[in-house]
């Protein structure tokens, strides 16, 4: 069997490309007409999860870095949208922004210590982050505001508009909100994974050293890495209180933090796709795990929610021994054998004889501290 | 009689092969010099033939009439080899003591290893007076003297030296080459080392190989080769 | 009989019944007590680091599954505790070595976030599996020492009163047991030699003939049988056993750890005894800060000293010598 080349950028490279995105967008198209509500309930978060996951892979995959307590940004991000919206009557569309500002803010002061702090030692810092989420969202102090143990509801109108050409459910409109949210966050990240900042991170997390002298100053650019990925998990809890109308302290905690990095490592870090497959997989592993679970005999309904989480467990451990890069990475080498796109070369210089598919992290790399 | 005999030996760092075929023998009592430049891969067939983790390793390697091919490292120990790693590897936070107390880790006989241990101190009187500071405290010369001193220790029929004289003093390295062929001459240890240094590992070797791209390309008595002038131009810089 | 009482303090935010004698220690005999659980599960974290230069966030699920069987064959079976608790200890440690020849050394050459991964789905399963089997509402647990209300000494006669339970002083002197053994083990023998070396340079490990890999399974099972036993003696100190009792210690032992430097023993001791204290003290002393913010309060610890002296307490910045 031939393998196909297609040049970077080329026209037959465009059709594909504008064959993949009208096919995505027709999917989602699909899904909202024709799914009922409690699977576009589904869906919806789909959409949330995988705008947090790209933050996740921002920081991880292309930063190198072990920030493994996102969910802390995310649970933030769904209180103050939720606090904003129900309390002070702010626009849920009007959350946003301040949502991603704060959460970025808040990325850079914490991205701050993350500058002295590597390795295992971040990994360390962040996963506590995670478990102490709870209980800052818990304190008495904050209570008026987070409404304390309960967690806070925002329920937030969200009707399809009048000039729609087609009908839909509202739960189906809240899909398409979110879906749209999510594929202009996820057109921002591929595009600037592909220019010069992309490049300026990913050689800071290959070769600090090497990159200093190259330019890229390690500490401005580690904070922005941080930043940006922490205002993608907070607007992505933003988003999600569109789909789920309660945020409680455990949004933020330890075990959503483990589910994020779990489905992060299915879809692969330092892949901008492996996001979405992980948003599925955050989604529908519990469900099947409970599903397949139920199928055993002598376990009962209840056990079947603690099992999903050792399914979490299970797989972890599974993705990182049988499938190290992720689905994504996995997909690449097999489309490789039939598809191979080489990058644009400059006239000037000398062609190159194996381009490498675009893959910044196929396997999970780390120094010892 | 041959110790040692290494047949096609090929070794790779992950994709980057570096030693491509690498043939060399050792006779029992013998001190062979391995030379080469930078980079050749002197190192790397030291580490292959401990079958160091990291290493994949293909060919014949032979030792004491058996294969040392896909052992475990503390098996190649255990038969006879110990190796004094490039950069002295020592144990910095252990005592001088408990970095010779764990040379000798394989050995049951504690008696004879106390005895030894004394001795050592007695041809490195510095290490004596040291025995009980950690070793990350030592001078680069009293590291490599422990760390020939802790090779040595496990009674070794075959020594491997890699870059002994790198970074030291002249008198230090003077004294070491000294301690090397007492070695060789009363004990019968057979020793492979590897040396930028040539014309001081020519003066106690008996034989040479000379090693490029990861290949030998030159093999001879090691007086023959000191003297060749095409050699040294070639191969040993001076 | 109280100065401290007597002194004109009114400081806002501070608690005044911080000023009496009885009353701080007892916080103080409380923050140990924790305290001495935290060393436990710091020096589960610091034996396995030595060698390996990985944290294994599990170590604290291991023990409670280790905890939990105690309590199945003790209290469920009636076998009585100075039998099940060093079975289940010894069971703990074939288990935790087993778990690193399997599950952690084919990943470790991928370097760490593999091995960071890896324990997190342990401790997934082993949580869940906790859950499962024994169901999620809290049980009594087995009290090796005695715990019955009386069995304390008084120390100063109150009110408030000052007493320390002979419980408290059975985990300090677990404690200080578990520190001897360990110095014996690595300091007086051949295996704990062996380990040292390994710590300090594994590739020279090997080539004086040092199993390096049997090495790191030594140091799992260490660790794992340390932190059995912590979690039995914490259940016994909290009164209460279920399938999240190390979900915290875990964090705390952490913390006293990162105190320590993440590589020494004795540091690890004086990490837990800081963080024991601190977790009783501070929400004792500042009434604005309640006791459901002492995890934040282990974050801030951890931040802390990784930010200010990562070398933690008693450690030196290395120096390396070529």
């Amino acid at each position: 069997m031939t393998t196909r080349t297609i040049q970077h950028g080329s026209t037959e490279h465009r059709i594909w490309q504008v064959l993949l995105y009208g096919g995505i967008a027709a999917v989602v198209l699909a899904i909202a007409l024709t799914q009922p509500d409690y699977r576009m309930a589904q869906f919806s978060a789909v959409a949330a999860w995988s705008v947090a996951l790209l933050g996740m892979n921002l920081i991880i995959g292309y930063g190198g870095q072990m920030a493994l307590g996102h969910s802390a940004f995310f649970g933030f991000g769904s209180y103050l949208t939720a606090i904003l919206y129900a309390d002070y009557g702010v626009s849920f569309v009007g959350t946003l922004p301040i949502s991603a500002l704060a959460g970025a803010a808040i990325g850079f002061l914490l991205g701050l210590p993350a500058l002295r702090i590597s390795g295992l030692y971040l990994a360390l810092v962040t996963l506590a982050l995670a478990l102490a989420f709870p209980a800052i969202a818990k304190m008495d102090q904050l209570s008026a505001l987070t409404g304390g143990a309960n967690g806070k509801l925002a329920y937030i109108q969200w009707l399809p508009p009048t000039w729609l050409p087609f009908t839909v459910t509202s739960a189906a409109w809240v899909f398409l909100t979110l879906s749209a949210f999510a594929a202009v966050l996820f057109l921002l990240a591929s595009n600037a994974m592909r220019s010069r900042v992309g490049r300026a991170v990913v050689a800071l997390r290959d070769n600090q050293i090497g990159a200093a002298v190259s330019g890229v100053h390690p500490a401005t650019w580690k904070t922005s890495t941080f930043a940006v990925s922490a205002a993608y998990a907070s607007l992505a809890g933003s988003l999600m209180m569109l789909a789920v109308p309660i945020v409680t302290p455990d949004s933020g905690g330890f075990l959503v933090a483990v589910t994020l990095i779990t489905g992060m490592v299915i879809g692969g870090a330092g892949t901008i796709s492996g996001a979405v497959i992980g948003g599925v997989a955050v989604v529908w592993l519990p469900e099947l795990s409970k599903h397949w679970a139920g199928a055993l005999p002598l376990v009962s309904e209840s056990d079947g929610t603690a099992l999903s989480t050792a399914v979490y467990g299970a797989v972890l451990i599974l993705v990182v021994f049988v499938m190290p890069g992720g689905v994504v990475t996995f997909v690449r080498r097999l489309r490789a054998r039939f598809v191979v796109v080489v990058p644009q070369v400059p006239a000037t210089s000398p062609p190159v004889a194996h381009a490498a598919p675009l893959s910044p992290t196929p396997e999970l790399e780390m120094e010892r501290p | 009689m041959t110790l040692l005999t290494v047949e096609g030996l090929e070794a790779s760092y992950g994709p980057v092969r570096v030693l491509h075929g690498i043939d060399l023998t050792v006779e029992r009592g013998e001190v062979v010099v391995l030379l080469g430049a930078n980079g050749a891969g002197k190192t790397t067939t030291l580490r292959a033939l401990c079958q160091l983790p990291g290493l994949s390793t293909s060919g014949r390697v032979d030792f004491d009439g058996r294969s040392l091919v896909g052992c475990r490292t503390e098996e190649v120990v255990r038969r006879g080899i110990a190796h004094v790693p490039q950069g002295r590897g020592t144990f910095p936070e252990l005592s001088v003591e408990e970095n010779l107390d764990a040379g000798a880790y394989l050995r049951r006989d504690r008696r004879e290893v106390r005895q030894d241990i004394e001795r050592w101190y007695d041809t490195f009187p510095r290490l004596a007076d040291r025995r009980h500071q950690s070793a990350g405290t030592l001078s680069g010369g009293e590291q490599q003297m422990l760390a020939v001193a802790r090779a040595c220790l496990s009674r070794p029929q075959l020594l491997l030296l890699d870059e002994p004289s790198l970074g030291l003093a002249p008198l230090v390295i003077q004294h070491l080459f000294e301690i090397f062929a007492e070695l060789n001459r009363s004990d019968g240890t057979t020793i492979l080392v590897v040396e930028q240094n040539a014309t001081l590992a020519l003066s106690i070797a008996t034989r040479a190989y000379v090693i490029e791209s990861g290949q030998i390309v030159l093999t001879g008595p090691a007086a023959e080769l000191h003297h060749d002038d095409g050699v040294r131009r070639a191969y040993l810089g001076f | 009989m109280n100065l401290l009482q007597t002194l004109p303090w009114a400081v806002p935010g501070v608690n005044d019944a911080f000023f009496d004698l009885s009353y701080v220690l007892q916080l103080v005999t409380t923050g140990l007590a924790n305290g001495a659980v935290y060393a436990l599960m710091a020096l589960s974290v610091v034996i396995v680091y030595r060698t390996t230069g990985h944290m294994n966030f599990a170590q604290g699920e291991m023990g409670t599954i280790g905890c939990l069987l105690v309590f199945s064959i003790s209290v469920e079976r009636g076998v009585p505790y100075w039998i099940s608790i060093p079975a289940a200890i010894a069971l703990s440690m074939v288990v935790g070595a087993v778990l690193q020849r399997t599950l952690v050394q084919p990943v470790e050459r991928r370097g760490g976030m593999g091995v960071v991964l890896v324990t997190l789905g342990l401790f997934l399963i082993i949580n869940a599996v906790d859950a499962v089997i024994w169901g999620a509402d809290p049980v009594t647990p087995v009290t090796p020492f005695p715990s019955e209300a009386g069995d304390r000494f008084i120390i100063l006669d109150g009110p408030p009163q000052f007493a320390i339970r002979y419980s408290t002083i059975g985990i300090w002197i677990t404690l200080a047991v578990v520190v001897g053994l360990l110095w014996l083990l690595l300091q007086r023998t051949r295996l704990g030699l062996g380990y040292r070396a390994v710590a300090a340079n594994p590739e020279s490990a090997l080539l004086v003939g040092i199993p390096k890999d049997r090495m790191l399974m030594l140091g799992w099972a260490l660790a794992a049988g340390i932190g059995t036993l912590a979690a039995v003696l914490f259940s016994q100190k909290t009164g209460s056993l279920d399938f999240n009792l190390m979900a915290a210690v875990i964090l705390y032992g952490l913390a006293a750890a990162a105190l320590g430097g993440f590589d020494s023993i004795p540091g690890a001791v004086v990490g837990g005894a800081v963080v024991g204290l601190v977790e009783s003290l501070v929400p004792a002393f500042f009434s604005f800060i309640g006791s459901e913010l002492s995890l934040v309060m282990a974050l801030v610890v951890i931040v802390a000293v990784l930010l200010v002296r990562p070398q933690g307490i008693f450690g030196k910045a290395k120096v390396v010598r070529v």
